[in-house]
Formats: structure tokens, sequence, C-alpha cells
């Protein structure tokens, strides 16, 4: 007991920021808790051959997909439907304005809001990869052993969702021109 | 696109640099007990429950068979031609009791029969 107490010490913060990169802020110390009572359950099926953490991180994300596949409705939401304040912020991003960047929470609020945008429109399994290899900066086999799939399943994957947020940032883009 | 003043590129640089430093969420005291609490009783199944989850679980586990009592009472009562109301009013008058509380209320509220 007094191991898992020690285990839980030492894993708490990797988890809850696996799953703060892929949940709503409010959600992720319920998650999180969730994730190692599952782990406490599934002790007895752990490979000590694998890493401990990808493991964890496994189970983790297992949870992050099973909420993404309940609120996913693949839906392309215009972007339209972004504000004033997310429009000037692509402009200042542009105009590489840096004293409006990064320097105030609403700045970082606003790209937030941007990214959650366009992170909507992919699928639950996407929007892992991406989050995991563009936006966290995992390597392709860290993640592909995180996930439980192959390096190659996880590459063409991170890929293919880059591309398509790529495409729906320079949508916004020629948006921003016609304004 | 290779070319980071692309602006495409630029918006994405900037979009994983808002993610990276994006508040983390700490966990403090309180929940790692929460945690070590349930895992405890993982541990420990036959440990009574919280008073909640323990009724939780006594209605789900009374439910299938309550719902088939139920069914089988209603058909009965169609089978047998019963009627509950009338019968439901008799034992309310013809009892005592209920009557005498009844009364009670009434008397109580300060209304009249």
């Amino acid at each position: 007991m007094n191991d898992f107490a020690i285990l839980l010490d030492r894993y708490r913060g990797y988890v809850c920021k696996i799953v703060s990169g892929l949940l709503p802020s409010d959600l992720v110390s319920d998650l999180a808790h969730e994730v190692f009572v599952e782990a406490y359950r599934s002790l007895p099926q752990y490979d000590t051959r694998k890493a401990f953490k990808n493991w964890l991180a496994g189970i983790a994300l297992r949870h992050c997909r099973s909420y993404w596949r309940q609120h996913y409705r693949n839906r392309e939401i215009p972007l339209s439907a972004l504000g004033d304040e997310h429009h000037h912020w692509v402009e200042a991003v542009i105009a590489e304005d840096a004293s409006a960047l990064h320097e105030n929470a609403e700045s970082r609020h606003e790209a937030r809001d941007i990214l959650e945008h366009l992170l909507a429109a992919l699928s639950p399994k996407d929007r892992m990869v991406l989050t995991l290899v563009h936006l966290d900066g995992y390597t392709v086999k860290e993640a592909a052993e995180m996930l439980g799939w192959s390096v190659i399943n996880v590459k063409v994957r991170a890929y293919r969702s880059r591309e398509k947020i790529r495409k729906q940032i320079a949508a916004l883009l020629a948006e921003e021109k016609r304004a | 696109m290779t070319d980071k003043n692309h602006p495409v590129n630029k918006v994405e640089q900037a979009l994983i640099q808002a993610h990276r430093t994006r508040p983390q969420v700490e966990t403090d005291a309180d929940w790692t007990r929460r945690v070590m609490t349930r895992v405890q009783r993982e541990r420990h199944p036959g440990r009574p429950a919280a008073t909640p989850d323990l009724i939780l679980r006594l209605v789900w586990r009374f439910a299938a068979a309550a719902c088939t009592f139920a069914f089988v009472l209603v058909f009965f009562a169609l089978q047998t031609g019963l009627e509950p109301d009338p019968l439901a009013l008799h034992m309310f008058i013809s009892d005592p009791l209920i009557l005498q509380t009844l009364y009670l209320f009434v008397y109580v509220s300060g209304a009249t029969l």
C-alpha cells in the first residue's frame, strides 16, 4: 500500500501533464484520479519488462480517448465563429508583435481557444497523436509506446493530422486576408 | 512550407508555444488522500463502502427483482379483476388507527370534517 502511495506521489504530475494536454482543465484531476485507481486494479497485469511510466501513460490515454469518443461529433465549426480578439491574436502572430503575444494571460487564453477550435475537427485518435507528437513534443517512438500502437501508425497519423491542422490554419489566414 | 517565416508556420509555432505554456493542474494532499481511500477500498472489497455507495449498490442489486415482482403483481391484478382503488379505500376506512390519525390531523389543522 505504501509502495502505491510512493508511485502515486512520483507519477501524479506526469499523469496530470498528459491528461491536461488532452482534456479541459476542469476534468483533469478527476480523470487522473480514475487513472490511478485503474492502475491499481491492473497492477497484476503489468509487464515488468516494460517501462512503468509508459504503461501508466497508456491507461491515461485510454481514459482520454474514451472521453473524446463520447464528446466527438465530427463537428466542423466555421472559423467565423471565432471572435475579434482571436483574429487580433492571429494578426499579432503574423506581424510578430511580441508584446501582444504570451505577455498576458488573455493572449494565451485566445491562443488556446483557437487551438481547441482547430482540434475539435479532429477524430479522437488524430487529436491524441497530434497532441502528443506535435504539441507536447514526444517522439514518435515514445508516443507509440504510450498508445500501444506501431511506430508507423503513429507516424502516418501524426503527419495526416498535422496536415489537417495546417489546412485549417491556412483557411483562418485566408479569412483574415478577406476581412 | 518549411520557411519558418511563412504565416502558417508562425501561427502553428505560436499555438504550440501556447499549448506548452498552459497552466498546469496541481493536485493537492486532499486529492492524494481521496485516491488512496479509493485504492484502500479496492484492496479490501469486504469493507463497507461509504453510505451513498452502499445504498446505490443495494438499489441496483434488487432493481431487476423488484421490477419483475411489480410486473407479476400488475399481471395478477389484471387477471383477477382486482379493483385497487375501492379496495384501498375500504382498507383505509376499516383500519381504526389510520382513521384516528386522520382525525388528529384534521383537529390540529383546525379544519372540520
